[in-house]
């Protein structure tokens, strides 16, 4: 093992986000791209955090409101919300957040088991907590995201 | 050994190719076994034989070398057909597609075949006693080392009688060449491939295969094209050294002269056939007349012109033209919009020229993958008169089967969901719908009961109908059962029309049969075989006569990729419905709308139709009696299902388009009355209506 794939796997890559006053992160290897809010057909009967369908250059993709899907107060929409636009198992699914970040390297040791956040409604989706700045990032596990009920 | 994994895919094909093709030769084989069929059967028997030794698997290998045996045995007349051999036949045929389905699965069969390897050496041994006098074939020389067989003697003289020529080819390879046997296949499938047909070699092709023989060999082939063109391919293949051709004449035409099997040039239609008969020829390459000779050659030639391709590449590239059908329509509307706003401006001219122009392109486009993607019904129709046989066998039934129309093309996605319902659906009529023969006959019917399968291209759709000359079904009959088995009350049975009590057969738990057999009643009734066809914008119809015969017929889109679509506005957002299942559209006024307990009714030309507005349905808007009134005028777009309709209550109604269907998100979970999803020439989405789904909710309501 040479010392550069030693850093590679100490280290996550994530995108950050904000959804109302907390910054959440997915992990960037799950992330397609990043869109401005479009027009959303909204689909009768789906799961209730789910906003509808988005045509994404001829493909069409459903899209959640993350808000809705983590028990959070959805906000309403601003010129900074966008659609992270993930693909899981092969398909593609949006999830509308507030505001997107940036981009940040987090070093495995300063990510911590999300012991803390228990009992909370999003605790289930929260793989880690993670400290960057003395700020407070919430890593998402995406996988159980966008898994149905 | 060579790394076989990318081969297999090729091989499993192949495999299920010559499978194929010796399951229909079988059949022919008990009906009217001829030269031609004995011929193409062991050639089949051969390459699989050849191609499952080839990517090591033994046991097939061994199986299909037993049934070459006995299919060369049969050739050569040394054994005779018998139903306890052709049994024994398709018994191995059943375990060598076993074995081709557990390679296909796992990439090794398991399956033990000593037994039946052994129970057709046995019937070679049970038949040799009893050879046909006329078989051991009296040996004629042919120039140098080429003997010629009776059957192959025979061959040749038929193929010159047809006004073809027989040439006596000596083909020598150069000294050093490395891989003989494959230049020999060369050199046979160019032959077999510019229009002649190989009668006999020296050596023979199993030597040919195993690279025993030395520079050179020989070969009798039949042909009507120029001799110098064909030797030129022949020379053109690398390491042939040279090619010497002379004309073949029958060395002493008076000797054995004109013997017994000459009745087998007579055409072979086999029109009364006891199970099975083709009233289509099979599809003849261009070559000349007929007669033996080509029937030999009549693969190899359409093979050299085609190409396979992977099914997902095809659905890639129909995605692909999806969505330039959509950016299509996209930028002839940006044209429109731009006319409207600068008159007379060179630039917008060009730009809807072009767009026009790309307009057509696409068209074409999109009709030629949509044909790329056809397949001739003749994949599922294959199967089935070695089923109605064996079907007939077991209920003691005489039945012949006939089709017409195998060559009817369509989507291969649509042909995948049409053979279960078919299965089952023949299964029905052997079982319920032909009578036992003694019954048969004391009704005045010929013992024999014939069940017609035929398909047929009518507009946009597919018609494909099964039709027996059993005892049909009887509406009051019908009507009974389903009383007795509570799908309907009484009254309600009384109040159906003969059609609509027919139609019965396809309600849930409704089933005619007074047991459940082992055939029929696996569970799956019509409902399922209704269902399944319904899923792809089918719809199935039956029509019966006691006494006299069932007739159900099926349409099916083309396609079901692409497909016309009323589009409609519900609660400012727009709907697909397919044109499939559309009957009318109606403007109505609130109050016409009638309340029958909670169920919203109009009446339409007397007769009641129920109304589900879609808005309540999918928005839970309230609609009741209420809500209606001071409404403005409602648009109804009736739908049907067989022979039930139901109204959808609309806001406005958009258009007709060609829209193309793609599927939602698994991550959306199963949506009752959504079946997919489109993308508009605005770029916005629509979802497509899934009018059975509707249907059921009625139904649900109703109980």
């Amino acid at each position: 093992m040479s010392a550069a794939t030693m850093t590679a796997t100490a280290e996550r890559q994530v995108v950050a986000f904000r959804l109302g006053n907390e910054t959440y992160a997915i992990d960037i290897s799950y992330i397609h791209e990043i869109i401005r809010m479009k027009e959303i057909t909204f689909v009768p009967r789906a799961p209730h955090y789910m906003r509808g369908v988005i045509n994404l250059r001829g493909r069409i993709v459903p899209v959640m409101s993350l808000s809705a899907r983590l028990g959070l107060p959805v906000q309403e929409e601003t010129p900074q919300s966008r659609i992270i636009v993930v693909e899981v198992n092969g398909e593609s699914i949006g999830m509308i957040v507030d505001a997107v970040s940036e981009v940040l390297r987090l070093p495995e040791d300063h990510i911590e088991p999300p012991t803390q956040m228990a009992g909370t409604e999003s605790a289930d989706y929260i793989s880690g907590l993670g400290k960057v700045n003395d700020k407070l990032v919430l890593l998402l596990d995406v996988e159980k995201v966008v898994e149905q009920q | 050994m060579m790394d076989t994994s990318e081969y297999i895919a090729l091989f499993l094909e192949e495999a299920a190719e010559q499978i194929n093709i010796l399951e229909q030769d079988i059949l022919l084989l008990e009906q009217s076994p001829s030269q031609d069929v004995l011929n193409e059967i062991f050639r089949a028997a051969h390459t699989l034989k050849g191609s499952s030794r080839a990517m090591g698997f033994t046991a097939m290998g061994e199986l299909t070398h037993a049934m070459e045996d006995v299919f060369d045995a049969l050739r050569k007349g040394e054994i005779s057909v018998t139903t306890s051999l052709v049994n024994r036949l398709f018994d191995a045929l059943d375990t060598l597609k076993a074995m081709r389905d557990q390679i296909a699965e796992g990439g090794t069969s398991s399956i033990d075949c000593d037994e039946l390897v052994q129970s057709l050496r046995n019937a070679l041994q049970e038949t040799t006693s009893d050879i046909p006098a006329n078989a051991p074939a009296s040996a004629q020389q042919a120039p140098a080392g080429l003997v010629l067989q009776e059957h192959q003697r025979e061959a040749a003289l038929t193929a010159i009688d047809n006004g073809l020529k027989v040439y006596h080819f000596t083909v020598r390879l150069a000294e050093d060449t490395l891989m003989k046997s494959v230049r020999a296949l060369m050199v046979l499938q160019a032959i077999d491939a510019n229009g002649g047909a190989v009668i006999a070699s020296h050596p023979d092709e199993d030597a040919l295969d195993n690279e025993q023989f030395g520079d050179s060999f020989e070969l009798l082939v039949a042909t009507d094209k120029p001799i110098d063109h064909l030797r030129g391919v022949l020379m053109s293949i690398s390491e042939i050294r040279e090619v010497e051709v002379s004309p073949w004449q029958e060395a002493s035409a008076a000797s054995p002269a004109q013997p017994a099997p000459r009745a087998e040039q007579e055409p072979q239609k086999p029109v009364d056939s006891p199970v099975a008969e083709k009233t289509e020829p099979r599809p003849q390459p261009a070559v000349s007349s007929e007669g033996e000779t080509e029937k030999t050659t009549s693969r190899t030639p359409a093979m050299s012109q085609t190409v396979r391709v992977d099914v997902a590449r095809l659905d890639t590239l129909l995605n692909l033209v999806g969505e330039l059908v959509i950016d299509r329509t996209r930028i002839a509307q940006l044209g429109r919009e731009f006319e409207a706003r600068s008159q007379h401006d060179d630039l917008v001219d060009s730009l809807l020229e072009a767009a026009g122009h790309i307009g057509r392109i696409t068209d074409e486009l999109q009709e030629h993958i949509m044909k790329a993607r056809m397949l001739p019904i003749e994949h599922v129709f294959n199967r089935f008169p070695r089923m109605i046989r064996d079907l007939a066998q077991k209920f003691g039934k005489e039945v012949r089967l006939v089709m017409e129309g195998q060559e009817t093309e369509l989507d291969r996605s649509v042909i995948e969901i049409i053979s279960d319902p078919l299965i089952h659906m023949l299964r029905n009529s052997v079982d319920h719908g032909i009578e036992p023969p003694e019954v048969r006959e004391a009704a005045g019917k010929p013992r024999q009961g014939t069940i017609r399968l035929s398909a047929r291209h009518e507009e946009n759709y597919i018609l494909i109908e099964i039709e027996d000359d059993g005892k049909g079904m009887d509406p009051a009959q019908l009507r009974e059962v389903a009383v007795r088995k509570g799908v309907l009350t009484r009254d309600a049975a009384e109040r159906l029309s003969d059609r609509e009590a027919l139609s019965l057969i396809f309600a849930p738990g409704f089933s005619t049969a007074k047991e459940v057999t082992e055939v029929s009643g696996r569970g799956v009734g019509m409902d399922i075989v209704r269902n399944n066809i319904q899923r792809v914008g089918g719809i199935v119809d039956v029509e019966s006569t006691p006494g006299k015969g069932t007739r159900f017929s099926i349409r099916l889109p083309l396609t079901l990729a692409i497909i016309r679509a009323l589009l409609v506005r519900v609660n400012g957002q727009v709907y697909a419905i397919p044109l499939s299942s559309v009957l009318e559209t109606l403007k109505i006024e609130p109050e016409m709308v009638q309340f029958v307990g909670m169920r919203p009714t109009i009446v339409l030309r007397g007769r009641t139709l129920p109304l589900i507005s879609l808005k309540a349905h999918f928005y839970d808007e309230d609609f009741s009696a209420r809500s209606c009134r001071g409404e403005e005028p409602m648009f109804v777009v009736v739908v049907g299902l067989g022979e039930r309709q139901v109204g959808l209550v609309v806001s406005h109604l958009i258009g007709e388009q060609e829209i193309v269907i793609k599927s939602l998100s698994r991550y959306l979970g199963e949506i009752g009355g959504v079946s997919g999803a489109t993308i508009l020439g605005d770029g916005r989405v629509a979802l497509i209506l899934e009018v059975a789904d509707l249907f059921h909710n009625v139904s649900a309501r109703a109980a």
